[in-house]
């Protein structure tokens, strides 16, 4: 079964046919709606509200952050003072854009449960003026499966903001 | 921030079209990645590399939040051996070459805002009240 951004498979049983016209006209659609959004870099009230409607099954759900961010962007430029596009908005309409034409759409399957924990640190020392990032991957086992550690000098702290901020959230 | 970033990079491989949890100890980077929003000009173009991984690889997050005193990474990030870390999965020459990637974008987004002529605040966003 498929439907706007989310492909359900049931065991090993094709239920969509890849070709579908109405999926890929309405999705060429779409994209070519943001695709003019970004270009003019405008945007009124009324366009937004429909996009943002139109943008209704990018819930957080099926399209992860993406897709609840471009929904709270599109309500807050809606109900903003200009209709001018900012960077910003821009930024994340060209992603959505991506995420339509090649991330494909979400997939249910038996995969769907397989969960991932990763544990991400940074560490900075005031001092020495260096500091290093650490993750660990930990399979849903418990057991590890990937990890690293790179220790950054003072010029690449430097460059990630170490000298203009107290504390430097950014590692 | 940069370590969530970088973990979503080196470990895309795995968290491709699956659901992940991650953990960070840090309050203000867990509110951060669940905005998906970074403000000033690093903290921007590191979660506008984080979303665009997001993308790339089709994946739904959840983020969460430990005490360091939990976070087993407090321990690669010091530099530190631990029996858990195993040399056969060690990923840290795929994140140095990231890292440097990562630095890169962020030399890239400063210079373009100094074109700009835009200033960033440096000094802490708050500003006292006089006596």
């Amino acid at each position: 079964m498929r439907c706007f951004g989310c492909c359900i498979q049931l065991s090993q049983i094709l239920l969509w046919n890849t070709g579908d016209q109405e999926y890929g006209d309405a999705l060429a659609d779409l994209v070519r709606q943001l695709g003019d959004v970004v270009k003019k870099r405008s945007l009124n009230r009324q366009d937004a509200l429909r996009l943002r409607g139109r943008l209704g099954f990018a819930d957080a759900f099926l399209h992860g952050r993406l897709g609840a961010l471009v929904l709270k962007r599109l309500v807050d430029h809606a109900y903003g003072s200009t209709a001018a596009v900012d960077d910003d908005l821009a930024g994340i309409l060209e992603m959505m854009i991506l995420r339509l034409q090649t991330a494909g759409p979400k997939t249910v399957n038996s995969q769907a449960v397989r969960e991932w924990f990763a544990f991400t640190d940074a560490a900075y020392d005031k001092e020495s003026q260096d500091g290093g990032l650490g993750a660990v991957l930990v399979s849903s086992n418990g057991d590890c499966a990937a990890w690293f550690s790179v220790q950054l000098d003072k010029s690449m702290c430097d460059v990630f903001g170490a000298s203009d901020k107290e504390i430097i959230n950014y590692l | 921030m940069l370590a969530a970033c970088l973990a979503m990079d080196v470990c895309s491989g795995y968290f491709k079209s699956s659901n992940s949890v991650h953990y960070g100890d840090n309050d203000s980077v867990h509110y951060a990645l669940i905005r998906g929003t970074g403000l000033g000009t690093v903290a921007g173009t590191i979660m506008k590399l984080h979303l665009r991984t997001e993308v790339d690889i089709n994946s739904c997050i959840w983020f969460a939040r430990m005490p360091t005193e939990a976070n087993i990474a407090d321990v690669p990030s010091r530099g530190l051996a631990h029996p858990f870390l195993e040399t056969k999965y060690d990923e840290s020459s795929t994140a140095a070459k990231r890292v440097a990637r990562c630095l890169m974008e962020v030399q890239k987004a400063r210079q373009l805002r100094k074109q700009k002529g835009e200033v960033q605040h440096t000094s802490p966003h708050v500003s006292k009240r006089p006596k």
